[in-house]
């Protein structure tokens, strides 16, 4: 009965991961396909990376989507630790249960709400303040006030296990609380704001629907330069930026789970 | 012993959370140079009030002076205190000798003064070789050692110790025992220690104050604690006894006569402030000052006759316990291994000096 049983698990954790992870490895195997038919192979080439290098649209693209991920994944870890701090250190203080709705709230909303709620606002601004443009500033803005939620919400799982005691030993030897955060506090949950930073940095890079709302008619990220192409009709390109995209994403993630298990394993001896 | 101007004194400290007092109005002194206790369960106030000490909580009202300065309110990097925690608290991130020198580098030091200071330190607590060593690859003692170098590098006016010995082991706590108070004295610091545990407490500290519900129940010697104490609370805190109940008939000089109906004799005990007659007044029996035996001896001041009901032998002695005919349980003690059997008729005997006469 035993082996029945688990014959039965195995096989469905392998359609469980085929499920998942099938459509990415063929995206990836086709990115060295010869053939021009994207579903056609026609033996292994590298000339839809050649080609893809010399494609100075998508270049562009893709460095703007570089930027935008850089910039807007440092905002939103500076705003989200700070949240994180608020929700985790100052116990029960007069709204807090409305802040942390609100913090949480970016990862609940429907994206096309965000969107469509953003794009009114920077219409708005724009007709009272003659600004911000909307194209790079709009897009950051926007990524920061959704990835600050879950940087928030990963420092906060960190403060909250984190050994007050330790902080009150500093300021026992002669530390003033700055130099407490500076000396103890951010040196032990720095693991976390760098994973924070990294999950920021991903869902910057990839975002799509919130960022056509707010992206101006002269920027193209990433995403929206792979969709609009799409519609053109399918380019083996399309399965080298896919590629490049999850190879990025995997390392982040990877670095990320590393440094939040790193931190878990040796600050937490017992 | 110069007593004239007390090194720590607290005054009328109040300290509530959420309208319950933790600290409901302590006053106490401590001298120079003393290993003081603070002693008590949980929910006593005595961590509460070493937290007051070092800065962490703000008294309601009342004020803690050190060395004649008024610190009330003045933040904890700023006292002329350290303390060792009871997690220790050392930093993880850095190694045993930066944890021992961040104190120092707070003050401002110079490098080769910081270096040298440390190294004494590490000596002190006979760390030398492991300077280099993280917190999570050392042993629990050793650790505690950290800790208390981290502390005394400092070179604190006042040592805080929040249940210094908890975390270790019973061998290994006895000997720390020894070696915090040797290093106390050689040192010369007035050491503040909490603790749960008696036995440390009465091992260690020159003075224990017995907290009870934010209050201080008694502040003394541990003999005076054991031999004469304060009230209930505190004879039943401090090391076992039994305490009966009974009523104030008659007293000459130290002597009092007691009324017992749990024993159902007028039992004898001394006390140096006599309470009226009348009152309601407490024996408390310690189990060593009762002798038990087959036969009833003359001479002694109270003697009761009982069954013996428990029998614990605890190696260099043996507790029994003795249900008296009128009802009331006696704990008495014989040395080396129990020669009565369970349900024996035995008479229990003490002198009147062996029950301390409590009035509340």
């Amino acid at each position: 009965m035993a082996g029945a049983r688990s014959r039965f698990l195995l096989a469905a954790l392998a359609f469980g991961y085929a499920f998942l992870y099938v459509p990415i490895v063929s995206v990836i195997v086709y990115s060295f396909n010869d053939s021009r038919l994207v579903t056609v192979w026609g033996g292994f080439s590298l000339r839809w990376w050649r080609e893809l290098a010399r494609n100075e649209a998508m270049i562009d693209a893709a460095l703007l989507s570089l930027r935008i991920a850089l910039v807007s994944a440092i905002g939103a870890t500076i705003l989200g630790t700070m949240a994180g701090f608020a929700l985790a250190r100052h116990g029960r203080f007069r709204g807090r249960a409305l802040f942390a709705g609100l913090v949480a709230a970016p990862m609940v909303m429907p994206e096309v709400i965000m969107g469509v709620s953003m794009l009114l606002l920077f219409v708005g601004l724009e007709r009272l303040f003659g600004g911000p443009e909307r194209g790079f500033p709009t897009i950051v803005l926007a990524h920061v006030t959704f990835a600050a939620a879950y940087v928030a919400l990963v420092v906060q799982s960190r403060l909250a296990d984190f050994d007050r005691s330790l902080e009150e030993a500093a300021m026992d030897l002669g530390a003033r609380p700055a130099t407490v955060f500076r000396t103890i506090t951010l040196p032990l949950i720095a693991p976390a704001v760098i994973s924070g930073w990294l999950l920021a940095f991903t869902l910057s890079l990839d975002d799509l629907i919130l960022t056509q709302f707010v992206a101006g008619p002269e920027s193209q990220t990433l995403p929206m330069a792979v969709y609009s192409s799409i519609r053109m009709g399918l380019n083996p390109q399309i399965n080298v930026v896919a590629t490049i995209v999850v190879g990025l994403a995997t390392v982040a993630l990877v670095l990320s789970s590393l440094l939040t298990g790193r931190g878990t394993g040796s600050h937490a001896p017992k | 012993m110069s007593t004239d101007t007390p090194f720590l004194r607290i005054e009328g400290v109040v300290r509530r959370f959420a309208n319950v007092a933790a600290v409901d109005g302590v006053s106490l002194d401590v001298s120079r140079g003393e290993l003081f206790a603070l002693l008590g369960g949980s929910g006593s106030g005595k961590t509460t009030l070493l937290r007051i000490l070092a800065g962490f909580e703000r008294p309601d009202s009342g004020r803690v002076l050190i060395d004649g300065e008024d610190v009330t309110d003045t933040p904890p990097w700023a006292r002329p205190v350290n303390m060792m925690f009871q997690s220790y608290a050392l930093f993880p991130h850095m190694t045993v000798e930066r944890n021992i020198a961040y104190g120092l580098q707070r003050e401002g030091l110079p490098k080769g003064e910081i270096a040298s200071r440390v190294l004494d330190a590490l000596a002190m607590v006979e760390l030398a070789e492991l300077g280099g060593r993280k917190p999570h690859q050392l042993s629990g003692g050793q650790r505690q050692r950290v800790a208390l170098a981290r502390a005394l590098v400092k070179r604190p006016k006042l040592l805080l110790l929040d249940e210094p010995l908890s975390a270790l082991d019973r061998k290994l706590r006895e000997r720390t025992q020894f070696e915090l108070m040797g290093l106390q004295r050689k040192l010369g610091i007035t050491f503040v220690m909490v603790t749960h545990d008696q036995e440390e407490a009465m091992t260690m500290a020159s003075r224990i104050a017995v907290m009870d519900r934010g209050r201080l129940a008694q502040v003394a010697s541990p003999a005076t604690l054991y031999g004469t104490p304060a009230s209930r609370f505190v004879a039943d805190f401090i090391g076992r006894s039994t305490i009966v109940e009974g009523i104030c008939l008659a007293t000459s000089g130290d002597a009092v006569v007691v009324r017992c109906p749990t024993l159902g004799i007028d039992a004898t005990a001394r006390s140096d402030t006599p309470p009226e007659v009348g009152r309601p007044v407490w024996i408390a029996v310690r189990p060593e000052n009762v002798t038990l035996g087959v036969e009833r001896l003359a001479t002694a001041a109270n003697a009761v006759a009982g069954v013996v009901s428990d029998i614990a032998y605890l190696g260099g002695s043996t507790t029994l316990h003795v249900i008296v005919d009128a009802g009331a349980t006696l704990l008495g003690s014989m040395e080396g291994a129990p020669r009565i059997g369970r349900g024996a008729r035995v008479w229990a005997h003490w002198p009147a000096d062996g029950g301390a006469l409590l009035t509340k």
